[in-house]
């Protein structure tokens, strides 16, 4: 059912024909044998069969979390990782919004969703790794607010910039649903949800390293820094635009048939441009680095395994994409430009596994190594992230254009004409 | 384990030669990044051998102007600028070109050059802001080397265009250009007449000077009209 359709029934039956186009919805769009399902749907229905015991068993069932490391892979990689991938949202909309570079209108929607989605999938999971679930409310309703943790912040942060994103994102809801009263009245709310967007964003990606604070003396001296807030936040720009660069590269092929002309003509000048900002905050968090070290006198380190673990981080897969993306930018090579992404990608996996997991408890005797349970579970929770975005670029304007309805809504008023006196 | 405690200000003399490094090296980075080569010259001679477009060479290293001029990158900040594949065509053999002097400025979209054809003058556009560096006297001596190589050897001026990047925006490239061009030969083929022959439609090689072939008595107001020179 297309979305004219959609409306015009439910203004005729209501609730019931909003079920049915849901519904209706609901069933694929494309095949369903296709490679990429045939590896995901087990991989997926793996992980939620390991919930299900971790839920009911508890986590030791599953997972090598121990009393001295409480916090793995689930929190590693899909929380801290993710939401640093999840940067970009609030970097476009930053751009967009605030300093009005139109040229990255068109990948506004589809970072944003990509953003939305990551916070609730990738922050969802960590109740996988709380011992009672049930009291991950309890910072919001005010049963013990627990103000003086970290916590507490990132809990407020989470949820009030999950509903931000979704605001964001919400005038595309409107217009797959035909909704145009509603669109209006989002569309209105966007300049505020991205400046409070913007704002959370920029708090609870250094918040996540601010967790680390209290773990002095347990993270690696070369890891751990009083500014792991700001190496977090600074890394999150380039971190969340190589995840839009990467993202857009195989949307433009996957979702090839949904893409606007207009978002195909201005791909390859976005990706440069993206590129550019990516090379001037990582040329700047070397610097930060290096400050790092000299601060702490670090240097001595250096020489150690783990040092030279370091330096491959650095080098390999920070000052090299540096290189790559500045001269990616420099020779307008969109080649070079993914490349770059994709090592900057690796770089921050890396970062954020050194911080919390591999430089995390160095040096005690068993180190944690996660279960194969434990890397299924991320696994799954990965996919199921790209079958709902894949699902909601199938259906909602989000690559494709918005209806026409809407583009007239959003269109600068003509001025009519004078009539003759 | 106790983490080793440092003086904190034993290290700030080395702290502020970092950050004054950091502050030296940045605009260097900065204009480095910038101030690209943007494309190797070996690779925009390589792409000019492609025919992008139906009927017309597109090289894909060049910007293009939509007044039908092009520039593509000659160094560090440098450009080359001439007319395209389509306007020679258009317009014909020149008798006369002419050409400002080195060391004047080009404003962007603003008439740069004018190429004479049947005592007739057309002025087209800059495709680049910028200060003229060198012009091609070849071509000066020689108008012809534009219909032969309107990329290569058919160059008109280099150009030092510092603040480029800004303006590359309304520049058109890749399939923006392809598009463009592709609806520069529709509005051409609207104008055919039979009398043309079967040069054009039946799929052979446009002939130099389409203009005049076109329209012998108002072929000048009719290339000003498909170069968007008006």
């Amino acid at each position: 059912m297309n979305q004219a359709g959609f409306a015009s029934t439910a203004r005729a039956v209501g609730a019931r024909g909003l079920w049915r186009f849901l519904v209706s919805e609901l069933k694929p769009k494309g095949p369903l044998l296709t490679a990429f399902n045939l590896i995901s749907a087990p991989i997926i229905v793996a992980a939620a069969v390991i919930l299900a015991i971790r839920f009911t068993k508890g986590l030791s069932s599953v997972t090598n979390l121990s009393q001295d490391v409480p916090w793995g892979l689930w929190i590693g990689f899909d929380v801290v990782t993710g939401v640093a991938f999840a940067g970009g949202a609030y970097v476009l909309t930053f751009l967009v919004y605030i300093l009005r570079q139109e040229r990255y209108h068109s990948i506004v929607r589809v970072t944003v969703l990509n953003g939305f989605l990551a916070y609730v999938f990738y922050a969802g999971a960590l109740l996988f790794d709380l011992g009672r679930p049930w009291k991950v409310v309890n910072p919001i309703i005010g049963n013990s607010f627990g103000v003086s943790s970290v916590l507490f912040l990132v809990a407020w942060h989470f949820m009030l910039y999950m509903i931000a994103a979704f605001v964001e994102f919400s005038p595309a809801v409107a217009e797959w649903l035909g909704l145009r009263r509603a669109r209006r009245a989002l569309s209105a709310l966007t300049l505020g949800a991205v400046i409070f967007g913007v704002t959370l964003s920029m708090l609870h990606q250094s918040g996540l390293g601010a967790l680390y604070l209290m773990a002095k003396g347990k993270i690696h001296p070369l890891w751990y820094s009083e500014f792991i807030p700001l190496y977090f936040f600074v890394s999150s720009v380039f971190a969340g635009l190589s995840l839009v660069i990467f993202e857009g590269t195989i949307s433009q092929r996957v979702f090839r048939n949904r893409i606007s002309e207009d978002h195909r003509a201005r791909h390859d000048d976005i990706v440069l441009g993206l590129s550019k900002i990516c090379a001037g905050t990582m040329f700047a968090y070397v610097f930060l680095k290096v400050l790092d070290i000299v601060h702490g006198q670090k240097f001595g380190l250096l020489t150690t395994p783990m040092g030279q673990w370091y330096l491959v981080e650095m080098v390999a897969f920070v000052l090299v994409p540096l290189a790559v993306f500045t001269e990616a930018v420099r020779w307008r090579s969109q080649t070079l430009c993914k490349v770059g992404a994709a090592l900057t990608l690796v770089g921050i996996l890396l970062n954020r596994l050194n911080v919390t997991i591999i430089g995390f408890q160095w040096d005690i005797p068993v180190r944690y190594i996660p279960t194969v349970y434990e890397v299924v579970v991320t696994l799954g929770v990965v996919l199921a992230e790209i079958w709902v975005f894949r699902w909601v670029i199938y259906r909602m304007p989000v690559l494709s254009m918005p209806p026409t309805w809407a583009m007239d809504a959003d269109a600068p008023p003509v001025a009519a004409p004078r009539a003759a006196a | 384990m106790n983490p080793v405690v440092h003086d904190p200000f034993a290290t700030k003399g080395a702290e502020y030669v970092v950050v004054l490094v950091f502050l030296a090296v940045l605009p260097l980075f900065w204009r480095y990044l910038n101030g690209a080569p943007l494309l190797a010259p070996s690779r925009v001679r390589a792409a000019q051998r492609q025919v992008l477009s139906g009927w017309f060479h597109l090289p894909e290293g060049a910007f293009y102007h939509p007044g039908h001029t092009w520039a593509a990158p000659a160094g560090a900040r440098r450009f080359r600028v001439g007319l395209d594949d389509f306007a020679q065509k258009l317009l014909g053999t020149a008798s006369r070109i002419s050409l400002p002097e080195v060391g004047m400025r080009l404003a962007k979209g603003a008439p740069a050059w004018g190429v004479e054809v049947d005592g007739r003058r057309i002025d087209l556009p800059a495709p680049v802001a910028g200060r003229i560096v060198a012009r091609n006297e070849a071509a000066l001596r020689d108008p012809s080397v534009i219909n032969g190589d309107p990329y290569g050897a058919g160059w008109l001026l280099e150009v030092e265009a510092p603040r480029f990047t800004s303006g590359a925006g309304s520049l058109l490239r890749g399939d923006r250009a392809k598009r463009w061009l592709r609806r520069a030969e529709d509005a051409l083929r609207l104008r055919m007449s039979p009398e043309v022959g079967a040069v054009l439609q039946d799929g052979g090689v446009p002939v130099p000077g389409i203009a005049r072939a076109l329209s012998e008595e108002a072929w000048e107001e009719l290339a000003r009209e498909l170069l968007a020179t008006r």
